[in-house]
């Protein structure tokens, strides 16, 4: 009876963890000194008149692409991460998929904002490049879609009925104010409607009904 | 609903964590049942009798025998 499944590793496929933060140290180090590579070859294609990509775009591109390889050569190896069941494994990449898309995206914001167009500001309106406009809308529909498949398959049933309850009420932030602001425009007693804003409070919502029905 | 989860786990000198980790649920879903903050699904109350060897009703108590009485 009660036969667990906790300790259930290979040892002969684990690596101690000292020698992994060596491993993510060396790739950390490599990511650095490629991404500054990248970015000296690109200033030297750039004065030769090559402005596809710049070369903070580049640096980035590189740095991240190598540790992101770092981790997912070195994080499978751990103990920790061996002892896991499929589903938490499933659960915890999504996670890290998720906060990498994130960290792709605030740095193609950055390097764009970097032309002034205030870009990284969530609820600016200013123009931006169509170039990096696609980019980041196609990176982050397909991006976040994988990621939240995985991720919804992998949660147990606390959680889903978490996020089904704070998808609801964020819904009903979102449908609740929209048409009575939108009546009120038409009316010229309100300004127009901010759909940013809208988006904003329904995601507040969402994420305090899920930390609450989570965590409490 | 009531629970007898928290006097099972600790007859087994389980943590909240240890008995997550055997039903492949977050340490969060295990105390929020044992609260009485969560109802479990009916797959994850299946693994639970399974687990301490109990029928459902021997760890879950719906009220419905004190109502009938």
């Amino acid at each position: 009876m009660m036969d667990g499944r906790i300790g259930m590793t290979d040892p002969k496929s684990t690596m101690s963890p000292a020698r992994a933060m060596t491993w993510l140290v060396a790739g950390l180090i490599a990511a650095i000194f490629f991404a500054g590579v990248a970015a000296g070859f690109l200033e030297a294609a750039a004065a030769d008149g090559f402005d596809k990509i710049t070369p903070a775009f580049g640096a980035a591109l590189v740095g991240l692409t190598i540790t992101s390889v770092t981790i997912l050569l070195v994080a499978p190896s751990l103990p920790r991460w061996r002892a896991m069941s499929p589903r938490r494994q499933l659960y915890w990449s999504s996670l890290g998929g998720s906060a990498l898309l994130g960290a792709v995206i605030a740095i193609l914001l950055q390097i764009d904002e970097g032309s002034e167009r205030n870009a990284a500001s969530l609820l600016g309106d200013g123009p931006l490049s169509p170039d990096f406009a696609v980019a980041v809308a196609a990176l982050y529909i397909v991006g976040l879609a994988a990621a939240c498949l995985a991720y919804h398959r992998a949660i147990d049933d606390h959680e889903e009925r978490a996020w089904l309850w704070a998808g609801l009420a964020g819904w009903y932030t979102f449908i609740l104010p929209a048409p009575a602001w939108w009546v009120l425009h038409r009316a010229a007693v309100a300004p127009p409607v901010n759909a940013m804003l809208l988006f904003l409070f329904s995601l507040l919502i969402n994420a305090i009904v899920w930390l609450w029905l989570k965590f409490r | 609903m009531k629970n007898r989860l928290k006097v099972l786990r600790a007859m087994n000198d389980w943590s909240q964590a240890d008995l997550a980790e055997r039903l492949d649920v977050s340490r969060q879903a295990v105390n929020a049942i044992e609260t009485g903050k969560y109802d479990p699904s009916l797959p994850l109350a299946f693994k639970l009798a399974r687990l301490f060897d109990l029928r459902i009703e021997e760890i879950f108590d719906d009220g419905w025998e004190d109502r009938h009485d």
